[in-house]
């Protein structure tokens, strides 16, 4: 909660140079791990080469259905940097076009079980004891009884196999984490003092849970989020490496280190550089999200 | 909180986990669309197998009879049949979770002997070149999805140096052991078989190494954060005090606590690793549990995926049963606390 201005100056002004002076303490927090900016700037890239991919990539077309077998199995060199896969197409450009899949694919995860799982965790946290917090809770349980790949395979495979199923999928597995952390945070600012004055003062449940409690766990919520891009677009790589995500012939990066597997250990470049891919972006993320952890955690020295 | 009454309330809830999980679990597996005894016959077999095989798994009654028919065959022991290996998915379960269990325990004691050591040199040594090449190394096992260090672990031990075997339980020729426990390294020994154990050990390394780096690197990363966060509170200090040797001080007094966390950590790693296994076990073809899983998803041979996904379930709620248990035995405040109030 912002705290009230003391000092006499003009309003607008201060607030302005109280938004200015949080910015930069935020961005020196940010960067006093280098590694952050390491991962900023290898985040940026990839995000920008995802939207760009159709200009920026060498053959865009070679990201759909496309056959040329006078070129499959190219090892890399000046024509093809990555070499080509075994319908002769530019792994480069289909690693590109991946990167969009899997940006993709961990937004529409985040877009979903986020809400679902904030929405739940404030409910239980703020009838906490009641019966609602039993239910909500135990269901939440159930979900995370069994490792989350387990469960995504598992409901990615009775669904047919697309991208959007796929999605779907890990979302079923991803929620409950989300219910967990709120919860915990809710049920206990429940009891801080500034909750139960807002209470005694009359305000209405609603404005009670968000904007008394919510905004206080906003940036515990935001931390795990900005972590998780990673390990989403991890399990998401898992799944496609079964053949249950992005169907060919559009590019998924499990599918094309399942497909160059068999063309090892002489054609390693198949299956090499879209696994290189895969570590890039989830290591990217990861130090991103560790940034975003030391920027927004509370202060203590 | 006295340990008696804290496991049986742990207990109780788990009953109740397996039982909502269950449901979960055969709604998923009857969403299949398309009907799962045509998949099973072929599209060549005639319209009457296919209803008989339908109405024997009771897929023409309402869901709500299927789950209670289910329920009622599991608590006699029966689990139904597969529709791919026509055999009851129990004794299918029974077969293969043998080897899965052996694998991941050996990625077990890959995860907490190299993690903890790893961990506890790079907070002995911090920043220094180790702890460096320490937090790059983890960096990467962290990022890396297990079945990229299969695949990595496949091209470099299995092509290139041939070290190692990559298929299978056991190198093409050997007979194996009479089965008592279904482990293979196990077996072997009880055999008086010290060749076929190195032979199975062997096939064990690449896949448990491949499912151990990510969580490896995980419990590393923790066992050196913790004791570098204890290695600066009094009680140190007053050891180092007294004239306590260092290396007493670091392996008694500052390992021992720091363990804490890593444990509960680990733990849950370790009990994941039976999701990756599924990817893992497919890469070296070998025959264990997340194999058959991954099949029969693929599958959609619907029996066998509740089966599977229940019998993973129960050893998830196990883990995490044991891993309470083990850390209020390790943290005294929580064991001494219990003692006070009973």
């Amino acid at each position: 909660m912002a705290a009230t201005p003391t000092s006499a100056q003009p309003r607008a002004e201060s607030a302005w140079a109280r938004r200015l002076d949080s910015l930069n303490k935020s961005w020196y927090k940010f960067s006093r791990n280098r590694l952050s900016i390491v991962g900023l700037v290898m985040v940026a890239i990839i995000v920008a080469l995802a939207i760009l991919a159709p200009y920026v990539t060498p053959y865009p077309q070679h990201a759909g259905k496309y056959v040329n077998f006078k070129a499959k199995n190219l090892p890399p060199g000046s024509e093809h940097l990555l070499g080509t896969d075994v319908f002769g197409r530019d792994i480069l450009t289909r690693v590109v076009f991946a990167f969009g899949n899997a940006l993709l694919m961990a937004l529409g995860v985040l877009a979903v079980s986020v809400p679902i799982g904030t929405l739940t965790g404030l409910a239980a946290g703020y009838y906490v004891g009641t019966w609602v917090e039993t239910v909500i809770m135990r269901i939440t349980d159930v979900f995370i009884s069994i490792p989350p790949l387990i469960l995504a395979l598992c409901v990615a495979a009775v669904l047919k196999p697309t991208l959007t199923n796929s999605m779907m999928a890990v979302t079923v597995s991803w929620w409950p984490w989300y219910t967990r952390l709120t919860f915990s945070l809710a049920s206990s600012l429940r009891n801080e003092y500034y909750v139960q004055a807002a209470e005694l003062a009359g305000a209405g449940r609603l404005h009670i849970l968000f904007r008394e409690i919510l905004p206080n766990c906003a940036s515990s919520i935001f931390t795990k989020m900005a972590l998780d891009v990673g390990w989403v677009i991890l399990v998401g790589s898992a799944l496609s490496f079964v053949g249950l995500g992005e169907q060919p012939p559009k590019p998924a990066l499990g599918t094309m280190v399942a497909d160059g597997i068999s063309r090892m250990p002489d054609q390693w470049w198949i299956a090499v550089f879209p696994a290189l891919a895969i570590m890039v972006i989830v290591l990217g993320f990861n130090l991103f999200g560790d940034g975003i952890r030391d920027m927004l955690a509370p202060e203590e020295m | 909180m006295r340990l008696g009454p804290f496991i049986l309330r742990r207990l109780a809830l788990s009953v109740f986990v397996l039982f909502g999980l269950s449901i979960v679990i055969f709604i998923i597996a009857r969403i299949v669309p398309g009907d799962p005894a045509r998949m099973a016959l072929g599209p060549r077999a005639p319209v009457e197998v296919v209803e008989r095989l339908s109405k024997q798994m009771h897929l023409d009654r309402p869901l709500p009879e299927q789950y209670a028919l289910w329920l009622w065959g599991v608590l006699h022991g029966d689990l139904g049949d597969s529709l791919f290996t026509r055999r009851p998915v129990l004794q299918d379960i029974v077969e293969f979770f043998p080897a899965t269990l052996e694998l991941v325990a050996l990625t077990a004691i890959f995860i907490a002997v190299a993690g903890i050591t790893l961990g506890a040199l790079s907070a002995r040594f911090a920043n220094t070149w180790f702890d460096n090449l320490v937090r790059i190394l983890s960096y990467l096992g962290i990022v890396t999805p297990g079945f990229a260090w299969a695949v990595i672990f496949m091209l470099i031990f299995g092509f290139v140096w041939k070290v190692f075997p990559t298929i299978g339980r056991l190198s093409e020729g050997l007979v194996a052991p009479p089965l008592v426990t279904g482990l293979m390294t196990v077996d072997s020994l009880i055999a008086g078989r010290p060749d076929l154990f190195w032979d199975a050990l062997r096939h064990l390394i690449l896949p448990a190494a491949a499912l151990a780096m990510g969580p490896m690197s995980q419990a590393a990363r923790i066992t050196r954060s913790s004791m570098a966060e204890n290695q600066n509170k009094d009680y140190i200090a007053s050891m180092i005090a007294y004239g306590v040797p260092a290396r007493v001080v670091t392996t008694k007094y500052l390992l021992k606590p720091s363990l804490i966390p890593t444990t509960t950590v680990m733990a849950l790693d370790i009990a994941a690793t039976f999701g990756m296994a599924f990817l893992v076990e497919l890469i070296f073809n070998y025959p264990g549990l997340s194999r058959y899983g991954i099949q029969t998803m693929l599958n959609k041979d619907v029996n066998a995926i509740v089966g599977v996904v229940m019998m993973l379930g129960l050893v998830f709620v196990t883990i995490n049963i044991v891993v309470d248990v083990i850390v209020a035995y390790l943290d005294p405040r929580i064991r001494l606390l219990g003692k006070r109030s009973a």
